[in-house]
C-alpha cells in the first residue's frame, strides 16, 4: 500500500500570471519524502495558486516540476492523481450518505467476478488502513453522523488508499478543536513514518513548530524564504510573511470630534459572529483586520442587516435596531460595498447608470416616472468626477473593467446621504492606478465626515487609512490597535492567535 | 447572426406579420372581421395574466398556479352573482380569493424559501382539488345579469369588450416595467438579487408583489372566461398557465430573470393565437394546438440561451 519509491518532489521556478497579478513569480522549492514541509503566507500570497497547479485545476505559465530528477507533467487533476499527489481542501468532497469504507473504496470497490460487492474484504482492509495510519474510526459509519476532523482523516484515508506519495493539506486545522488537532497529527506523524511527503499549508504559527519539519514563506508570490524549522522562529516567520515597512500616502488626522455615529453591542449571529462590540464616530475610519474565515464579511452584512441577528444590537446616532434588513439600514444611512462585486455587486442585466442608481432611485422619481435624464445628468457627473472610462452611461455594465466597476459601485452610495460606509475589500482586483484613486476617495469622504469601516486584508491601506484598528479572528474581535502605535507584526499576531 | 437577434421584438413583429400575410393568401377568412376580433378576444385573457407573468418572470419567479386559479374563478363568480345576484359581491369575492392565493404563494416563496416553480405547482394542485370540494358540478348563469355577459361578449364600437379591458390595463405594465423605480426593482431582482439586496431593495417584499398582482390579473380574465362561456367550470382554464408561460417566454423575457418586455409578450401571444387559428383555417388536426407551442417553447429557451451566452 505504501509504495513509495521517491525522494522528492522538486518544484523549479514556476510562475503563473493572472490578468493583473503576478500570482506565482519564479517559486522554488523541494518537498521530502517522509517530511512535513509547511507552505506560509498572508492571504493572497500564492500558496492556493500553488496547490491548484499541483493539483492540476491551474496550468503553470513557466517552470518544471521534478519526481527526483525525472520531469513531470500535470495537466489535470487526473494527471495529479496519478501521479500520487492528493490534495485535501478545507471542503470535504466526500459523499455524506455513504459510509466510511464505501467512500474510501469508491473508485475501486472489491467486487467478486459477478460484479456483486465483496463488503467483508472491504471493511476489513479498510480497517488495516486506518490502524496504519493510526486512527480508529468504525468503517461502517455514514459520513454524515461523522465530525469535521473526522471526516477530514476519511479524506487523508482516501489519499493514501489511492497510493499517494504526496498530501497536501490546505489549513486543515481551521475548524478543529486542539483535541481534534492532536489527533491529526498523529495520523501525519504516521503518514511520515511511511515515507508520505506532506505539504502543510496554515496561517497559524504555532502548529508549524509543532508539526513541520520546513517550513517556505511566499509573499506576493515570490519566494521568501526556504528554513529547516530548526533555523527559524517566530519573529522571523512573521517578518518574512508581513515584510516591507508600510509607506503611509495618506495623510490622516486622528479625529478630535468623538461624536458617536455607531454603536455595536454584542452582536452575534447563528453562523460566525460572537459578542462584537465597538463603537464608530463621525469621519473616523475604523479599519477591521482578519485572515481568511475571520468574520469580517459576516461582520459587515450583519450590521448592514443582510444576514439575521441572533443577539446583540446595532445603534445609529441613539436609534436602536435588533433586527432589521438591508432596506431599514440605507434608510438610516448605511450603505455597503461588497468585496464579491460580480457576485452580489453588479446588476449585470442593468447598464452602468442603472446601476449607479439603483440604491438611490426613488430620488429620482417624477411623480411616478423615474426621470432618466436627471440621471444621466447624474451619472455623467460622477463618471467624470472618478475618471470611470466609458464611452457612455448607457454602456452595459459587464462591458467595463474591474477597477471602473468599483467606482461605479462607489458612487451608488455617494448620491445618497450616507452616514456610514461599510466597504468590504474596496481595492480587491483592482488594478494599481485604480486603486489609489480608490483609496484617496475614500479618504476624501472620511474627511468630509462620513463614518467608514474599512475590511481590508492589505495591510498596506489598512495602516495608511485607518485611525483604529480591529483584529478579528474565529468571528470575535481580539486586539484593538491605534493606527498610528502598531506594526504589521502586532496586527499579523493577533490575528492568528 | 445571434448580435442581430438582439432586437428580439423587431424579429417577432415581422414574424408575426409573415404568418398573417401568409394565412391570408391561404384563405382570406382570416383577415374577416369575425376571425380577427376572435383572435383578439381569446389573445386578451392570456395578455391580461401575462403581464403579471411578465414582472413575476423578471424577477425571476413563476407561478404555475394561474390556470388553476382561473377555473377556480368562473366558478365562483358563476356561484356568488347566482347566490346575490349582485355583480359587485361576485368581483369583490373573486379579488379577495385571489389576493389570499397571491399571498400564500409569495410568502410561501419568501419566508418558507420554497422554490417558486415548486410552490405554485403544489398550489395548482391544491386549486385543482379543492375546486371539486366548493362545487361538483359545473355552474351555470342562472342570474341572466345582462351586463356580466356584456363583458365577455360585448362590444364596445365593434371591439370586443375582453380587448377593451385588456388595452385598459396594458400601458400600466409597459409604464410599471420601463418607467417606474418598482419596474426597475423587479428587473434587479430578477438579474442578481443578492446585488439587489445589498442595494437596500426590500427582495421579498417586491416577489410578494409580484404574485398577488399575477393573482389579482388572473381574477380579471377568469371573469372574462365565465361571462364568455356563461359558465363556471372546474376544468375551465387547464394548461392555461403554460400557454401564458410560453408567451412571455417567446416574447423575450428570460426564464431566469433580470430581464422582460411585455410588447415582447404581446407578440408573443399573438403570434401563438395566429398559428392556433391558422391551424384550424389550414384543416389540419387540433391536436396540433397543442404540439405547436410545445415545439415553440423550446425554440424560444434556445434563444433565450443563446442571447444569455453572450453576455458571459
Amino acid at each position: 500500500m505504501f509504495s513509495n519509491s521517491f525522494q522528492f518532489l522538486h518544484i523549479k521556478e514556476i510562475s503563473k500570471e493572472f490578468p493583473g497579478v503576478k500570482a506565482l513569480d519564479n517559486v522554488s522549492m523541494k518537498i521530502k519524502a517522509g517530511k512535513v514541509h509547511a507552505l506560509m503566507g498572508e492571504n493572497g500570497a500564492g500558496k492556493s495558486t500553488l496547490i491548484k497547479i499541483l493539483a492540476g485545476a491551474y496550468s503553470k505559465d513557466k517552470g518544471k516540476i521534478f519526481f527526483d530528477d525525472n520531469e513531470i507533467s500535470i495537466n489535470s487533476p487526473n494527471d495529479s492523481l496519478k501521479l500520487g499527489i492528493k490534495v485535501v481542501y478545507q471542503e470535504i468532497s466526500l459523499i455524506p450518505e455513504f459510509t466510511v469504507g464505501e467512500n474510501i473504496f469508491l473508485e475501486k470497490f472489491p467486487t467478486n467476478r459477478f460484479g456483486i460487492l465483496k463488503w467483508k474484504k472491504l471493511y476489513k482492509e479498510c480497517k488495516d488502513l486506518f490502524n496504519k495510519i493510526g486512527f480508529n474510526l468504525k468503517v461502517n459509519e455514514k459520513i454524515s453522523n461523522l465530525s469535521i476532523s473526522e471526516q477530514q482523516i476519511v479524506e487523508i484515508a482516501r489519499a493514501i488508499f489511492q497510493k499517494a506519495s504526496i498530501v497536501v493539506m490546505d489549513e486543515p486545522t481551521s475548524s478543529l478543536t486542539p483535541n481534534e488537532i492532536k489527533k491529526l497529527f498523529n495520523v501525519i506523524n504516521n503518514l511520515k513514518k511511511n515515507n508520505i511527503a506532506i505539504l502543510y499549508i496554515t496561517h497559524k504559527i504555532d502548529e508549524i513548530f509543532q508539526i513541520a519539519d520546513e517550513v517556505t514563506v511566499l509573499r506576493d508570490g515570490k519566494l521568501i524564504s526556504n528554513r529547516p524549522i530548526n533555523q527559524t522562529s517566530e519573529e522571523i516567520l512573521v517578518n518574512d510573511m508581513v515584510g516591507r515597512a508600510v509607506e503611509s500616502s495618506f495623510e490622516r488626522t486622528l479625529i478630535a470630534n468623538k461624536e458617536n455615529v455607531l454603536t455595536v453591542k454584542n452582536l452575534t449571529t447563528k453562523t460566525k459572529l460572537k459578542n462584537v462590540s465597538f463603537d464608530l464616530s463621525k469621519g473616523e475610519i475604523l479599519g477591521f483586520f482578519g485572515l481568511m474565515g475571520a468574520g469580517r464579511t459576516e461582520l459587515a452584512k450583519a450590521i448592514y442587516g443582510y444576514d439575521k441577528v441572533s443577539n446583540g444590537f446595532i445603534e445609529i446616532e441613539g436609534k436602536r435596531f435588533s433586527a432589521f434588513n438591508t432596506s431599514t439600514m440605507v434608510k438610516n444611512g448605511i450603505g455597503y460595498v461588497t468585496e464579491d462585486r460580480k457576485g452580489e455587486g453588479i446588476v449585470k442585466d442593468m447598464n452602468l447608470r442603472e446601476n449607479m442608481t439603483l440604491p438611490s432611485l426613488e430620488f429620482f422619481e417624477n411623480l411616478f416616472f423615474v426621470n432618466r435624464i436627471k440621471e444621466k445628468n447624474i451619472s455623467n457627473e460622477y463618471i467624470k468626477k472618478f475618471d470611470v472610462k466609458t464611452p457612455s452611461c448607457e454602456r452595459l455594465i459587464t462591458l467595463l473593467s474591474g477597477g471602473n466597476q468599483q467606482k461605479v459601485l462607489l458612487s451608488r452610495w455617494l448620491l445618497r446621504e450616507l452616514k456610514i460606509i461599510i466597504l468590504d475589500e474596496p481595492t480587491r482586483g483592482v488594478d494599481i492606478g485604480a486603486k489609489t484613486e480608490v483609496l484617496s476617495l475614500i479618504n476624501d469622504l472620511a474627511k468630509e465626515g462620513m463614518s467608514v469601516l474599512l475590511m481590508t486584508s492589505e495591510m498596506n491601506d489598512l495602516l495608511s487609512l485607518s485611525d483604529r484598528i480591529m483584529v478579528m479572528a474565529n468571528g470575535e474581535i481580539k486586539a484593538e490597535f491605534l493606527s498610528n502605535n502598531v506594526t504589521q507584526e502586532e496586527i499579523f499576531k493577533a490575528s492568528v492567535s | 447572426m445571434i448580435k442581430t437577434i438582439k432586437n428580439n421584438e423587431t424579429i417577432l413583429f415581422f414574424i408575426f406579420i409573415i404568418l398573417c400575410i401568409f394565412l391570408s393568401i391561404y384563405n382570406p377568412q382570416f383577415y374577416s372581421i369575425q376571425n380577427i376580433n376572435s383572435i383578439l378576444r381569446s389573445s386578451s385573457t392570456v395578455m391580461i395574466v401575462a403581464f403579471g407573468m411578465t414582472i413575476l418572470l423578471t424577477s425571476g419567479e413563476v407561478d404555475l398556479s394561474v390556470g388553476a386559479l382561473m377555473s377556480f374563478v368562473t366558478v365562483i363568480v358563476m356561484d356568488v352573482i347566482n347566490i346575490t345576484g349582485s355583480v359587485v359581491l361576485g368581483f369583490i369575492a373573486v379579488f379577495l380569493f385571489c389576493l389570499f392565493i397571491g399571498l400564500i404563494n409569495g410568502f410561501v416563496r419568501t419566508i418558507l424559501n420554497v422554490n417558486s416553480l415548486i410552490a405554485t405547482l403544489a398550489m395548482m394542485l391544491i386549486l385543482q382539488g379543492s375546486v371539486y370540494v366548493y362545487s361538483m358540478a359545473a355552474i351555470y348563469n342562472t342570474h341572466l345579469i345582462p351586463f356580466f355577459t356584456f363583458i365577455g361578449q360585448g362590444f364596445v364600437f365593434k371591439i370586443p369588450m375582453p380587448v377593451i379591458i385588456m388595452l385598459f390595463i396594458l400601458p400600466f405594465f409597459v409604464l410599471f416595467l420601463n418607467f417606474t423605480r418598482f419596474g426597475r426593482y423587479f428587473t434587479a431582482i430578477g438579474s442578481n438579487s443578492d446585488a439587489a439586496s445589498l442595494s437596500g431593495i426590500n427582495n421579498k417584499k417586491f416577489k410578494i408583489i409580484g404574485f398577488v398582482t399575477t393573482s389579482l390579473l388572473v381574477g380579471i380574465s377568469g371573469i372574462i372566461l365565465a361571462s364568455l362561456m356563461d359558465t363556471g367550470q372546474q376544468g375551465s382554464a387547464k394548461g392555461f398557465e403554460l400557454i401564458v408561460i410560453a408567451a412571455v417566454l417567446l416574447g423575450g423575457t428570460s426564464f431566469k430573470g433580470g430581464s422582460g418586455t411585455i410588447v415582447g409578450t404581446i407578440l408573443g401571444i399573438l403570434i401563438l393565437k395566429v398559428i392556433d387559428n391558422g391551424i384550424i383555417l389550414m384543416g389540419i388536426s387540433q391536436e396540433f394546438q397543442l404540439v405547436v407551442p410545445g415545439v415553440i417553447l423550446i425554440i424560444a429557451v434556445y434563444f433565450d440561451n443563446l442571447r444569455k451566452a453572450q453576455d458571459v
